[in-house]
This record gives structure tokens, sequence and C-alpha cells, in this order.
């Protein structure tokens, strides 16, 4: 049994570094997890998706149509972009907070959002709605959203980790400076959560403990894991030079 | 063994070393892949049409059949998430177009800017190149005619001279890109005696692909500190002449720069040098006042992600702006104004 998240929004949200912290606290529990996400051009603007499995049962890194189970939506139209992803009652986590793209500057078509939110709100039965700005409020920016929605999935028990596995990643992951207020945004996240957890009440992957095989298949790794093997690298190289 | 079906992205790699191994060990078997047309030649590979190939490989279901049903079942699911009536089907409001822009504050965005500003009225051929500046594309910019392939800028625009000596040629190349391929599309118009202009975006970074080094920035792949490898030098050891360094932000500077060039024969170089914005905090923003009189010029311009109107007032996201002032540099009522962040 897999269970898959898929992350979408907008170049810019932190949505890659908001599934690098799943996959590494998956990693962490020794559970088997792939992970794959869109990097490069659409980084900035364009729309984004990331895509992790977790569970012995994930041999590859893409999510396959109707398939997620929990998809975490920064951005209203890019939930409906990718709700062709949700599994059949899989949840959704969606900010209410449009990003209106550039093109919408220069010729207006009125996008705000809302009509979005209701198309959600009539289509999905287990959907959480946030709004990004109010839960990033006492940290002065929406830039911590990406690790406060973790927050309100934890709290909503869509995610099969402890708060702790979670807090630990991210003192592990996020830069040394920014490590406390990224765990205020992830409690502040997990209270609202907490707020919404009847969506919770489906029963998510169980840990089951990865063979080591497959471990070594984990597509993306964290950056001392990357570390470690240019270490080995470096040494097997001198080795040679000798 | 008696047959391999071969799912893989970009070049069939694989694929063509079994055939080798095939033909080699005079091994009897058949390789379907790209060059079978059991996959795509191009495009990414998705976990639906991964399944039918493979199904369709093991002679379960033709891929059409199973499309049919996976789009059945999908129709199914949808209808069985509706809220209240099973049997109301919600239409899907239209998406927003969401084309990748170049961030705000981005120095290529000004450097395309005064191109454009210097040739207005004049006729010009924009070679573009791969990496973010590819964007510049993208309107109201609209300043990349061709996109090929890493370099590839650099020999079109001379090759452009040749068949319209005219026009004036640009070739915009970023950092990366020009070490990676454009050095020899360089040394082949200067021997050549074409007339163009390089313009070398150096934001400092491989930007586009996740920052990776390369030998401008000093720092090689095994993140040793070593020396950067200058391109000026670099330039003028391939025999251009005039090759002159500016900041883009600097609106009216490049603006002239690109003039100067304009007026003379042969290979012309401007680096315009300004690092990405990923790379560095920023210390100002830009805020529009009172005397702002809405003409949208600034939206109309650049295209910056960090301005839009709202509430019938032309505002800049401040979480966005890097104050990089180039909207400022435009306004015509100096409405703009940077501040210290």
């Amino acid at each position: 049994m897999s269970y898959n998240i898929l992350l979408c929004g907008v170049g810019g949200q932190g949505t890659v570094l908001a599934s690098k912290l799943l996959a590494a606290t998956a990693g962490a529990a020794d559970l088997t997890v792939h992970s794959a996400e869109t990097i490069g051009m659409a980084q900035r603007g364009g729309p984004v998706t990331s895509h992790v499995r977790i569970g012995a049962d994930a041999f590859s890194p893409l999510i396959p149509k109707g398939s997620a189970d929990l998809i975490i939506a920064f951005e209203p139209a890019e939930a409906v972009r990718n709700l062709d992803y949700l599994k059949k009652n899989g949840a959704v986590i969606v900010n209410e907070n449009c990003i209106k793209p550039v093109t919408e500057s220069l010729n207006p078509t009125g996008y705000d959002g809302s009509e979005m939110i209701t198309y959600l709100k009539k289509s999905v039965s287990r959907l959480i709605v946030v709004n990004a700005e109010t839960l990033c409020e006492p940290f002065g920016s929406t830039k911590f959203f990406n690790i406060a929605v973790l927050g309100v999935a934890e709290g909503a028990g869509l995610l099969d980790f402890s708060k702790e596995e979670i807090t630990d990643t991210i003192e592990k992951t996020v830069k040394k400076d920014f490590v406390e207020v990224n765990k205020k945004a992830f409690l502040r996240g997990c209270e609202i959560g907490e707020k919404e957890s009847s969506v919770g009440e489906f029963p998510v992957a169980s840990k089951e403990p990865a063979k080591s095989e497959e471990k070594a298949l984990t597509a993306r790794r964290m950056s001392e894991e990357e570390t470690e093997r240019i270490l080995a690298i470096q040494k097997e190289m001198a080795k040679k030079k000798k | 063994m008696e047959e391999v079906l071969v799912v893989e992205e970009l070049f069939p790699y694989l694929e063509e070393e079994l055939l080798k191994l095939a033909g080699k060990e005079h091994l009897k078997y058949s390789v379907l892949g790209k060059h079978t047309g059991n996959s795509p030649l191009a495009g990414e590979n998705t976990a639906e049409d991964t399944a039918a190939r493979i199904a369709e490989f093991l002679g379960e279901k033709k891929p059409d059949e199973k499309h049919k049903e996976e789009i059945e079942d999908l129709t199914n699911q949808i209808k069985g998430q509706l809220r209240g009536a099973e049997s109301e089907i919600i239409e899907r409001p239209d998406l927003p177009v969401r084309p990748p822009v170049l961030c705000a504050g981005c120095p290529h965005r000004a450097s395309f800017y005064a191109v454009k500003t210097a040739m207005k009225g004049k006729k010009a051929n924009f070679s573009g190149d791969i990496g973010c500046y590819t964007l510049g594309n993208a309107m109201p910019l609209d300043m990349v005619d061709t996109c090929l392939c890493m370099g590839a800028g650099i020999t079109m625009a001379q090759g452009l001279h040749w068949t319209d000596p005219e026009v004036v040629n640009f070739a915009f190349v970023g950092d990366s890109t020009f070490f990676a391929s454009g050095m020899t599309g360089v040394a082949n118009a200067v021997y050549n005696e074409a007339d163009m202009i390089l313009v070398v975006l150096d934001n400092s970074t491989t930007a586009m692909t996740g920052h990776q080094p390369h030998p401008g920035t000093g720092i090689n792949m095994m993140g040793d500190v070593v020396n950067k490898i200058n391109i000026e030098a670099v330039l003028k050891g391939l025999g251009v002449k005039k090759v002159i360094t500016v900041d883009p932000l600097n609106l009216d500077e490049t603006v002239k720069a690109v003039n100067k060039c304009a007026k003379t024969k042969g290979v012309k170089a401007i680096i315009m040098k300004s690092p990405c914005i990923a790379l560095s905090k920023p210390t100002e923003k830009c805020v529009i006042n009172d005397s702002c009189i809405k003409c949208k010029k600034c939206i109309r311009e650049i295209g910056c992600p960090a301005i839009s109107v709202i509430d019938e007032k032309v505002v800049i996201d401040a979480s966005m702006c890097t104050g990089c002032g180039l909207c400022a540099a435009i306004c015509p009522k100096s409405a703009i104004v940077k501040e210290v962040r």
C-alpha cells in the first residue's frame, strides 16, 4: 500500500521544500519514499507540481491520475488543474488566496480564485480551505505557508507522522536561522488542521518498513546524504589516484 | 528472453545499447522502444501512458481500450465525489493561463528592455538561447525571435547578418550557456567578420536548472573554490575588439552601450552583469506614490509579476519586489520610488 501526496501551486511558493520535508520525514521513519518535482524554467510564476509517494508499494515517483490520497494545493486554480489526480474519497487542502498570472494584468479576465473554491466545495467532499494570509500573519510573510500547510495536513490527521517527526526534519533540513519560525508556522498549521480533523477520518498508509534495496531507490535525497555521497566518490577517486 | 520493452525518456540510450549487445553477442531478442514506435520519441512519460504500453506489451489490453476504461473510471470517480445529488455534474470553471515569467527584479528583464528601447524604430533581430532568459520571449517584452539549442543564438545571429546586412543582429546568451557552447560561435563570427552584437546576460549562476556552478562562478563541481574564468578576457582572447560591461539595472547606461555598439562594424559584446535575484536578499523595494496617473506603462512595457492593478490602483507587491528600479526608471511621472526594506 502506498500513500500518495500531490503538492501543487505556482513556482516560487515553496512546494519543492514542502515535498522534500515530507520525503525526508518518511525516509527518517524508514519508509520507502519516492518523489519528483517540477524544477527549472517553471520555477517562478508557472504551474508546478511535486509528487510524493510513501509506502512499500510506491515503485516510482509519479502518481497516476486518480490515485492521490491527498492534494495540497497552494493556489485555488492549481487545485482544480490537478483534481484529476485525486483518488475517490481523497482529501484536498487548498489555499483560497489566488495568485494572478501576469497575463491577468495585461488582459484582465477577472480571475480571483473564488470560482475555483466554489467548484472545489461542490466536487470534493473531504476539503479543507485555508487562508494563507491569515495563517501566516504572525510570521509576516506567506512564504511560510509551505511549512504551515504541512501542519494543517498533520493536524487534520492526513499525515501518518507525529508532529515531532516533522519538526525533527525541519530542524535538519531548513537553514538554521529559519528553523524556529518554520517550526512555529508548522505548529500554527497543526492548530488550524485539528479543527478540521473530521476530514482526516480515513485510513492512511500503514507504516511498513522499507526493504534495504528499495530504500536505495529513493529518488531524491537530502543534502546531508548528498554530501556523504560526494565525499565517498572523492575518497574513491583519491584511492584510484594512489 | 525474446522481447524487451524499453521505457525511457530523451535519447533511446538503453534501447540502442540492447541492440548493440544483441549484435555483438548474436543474441536473438527484439527490442521495442522509440525505434519501433512503441514509445513516444519526445515528451514526458506519464504513469498512465507507461501502464498502457506495458499492458499492450504483455498483450493484456490495447491502450485505446484501457484509456477508454480509465476515462470512464475517472468520470465515475468524479461523479462519486459530488456532494449531494449523485446525478448533478458541475462544469469545471475555465482555468487561468499561467505561463512562466521572469521573476520580479530579474536583471534579464532590464537587459531586454534596454535593448528594446535602444532599437525602437530600427530593424533588428533578437536571437535567443536556452536559459531563464528564453522567457524574454513572453509579452510584453517579446525579445526572443529564435530559440533552438544551447549556443545557437550566436551562430544564428551571424547567419542572419549574411541574409540581410542592413538589420542589426543581437544574440542573447547566459553566462553558463556561454561557457557550455557559446564560445565556438563567437570564434566563428569573429573569424568570418560578421556584424553582430553579443549580449552576455551574466547573472553569475546557472539559474534555470538550479544554480549549478559554471566556469565563471569560481566553484567547481566538487565544491572546491577555484579560479574563475573571466568572460571579458575570453571574448577579447577570441578577437572581439569591443567588449563593454554594464549593469543592466542602470537603464540609461545600458541603452547607451547598445546604441554605441549598433553603430560599429564587426562583433561587439556587451556583458550585462547583475546577479540572479535568487542569490541575494533584497535590501530595497519600490513603492508607488500618489502622483501615479494610472497610465500603466510599467505593466504594459515590462511585465513585472510584482506589479498589478488592485481596486483600480496600480500596486507593487512588497513581498516580491527586489527594488531593481526598472519600473521607477520608466515611470513618466516619477511616481515610483525606492525605499529601504
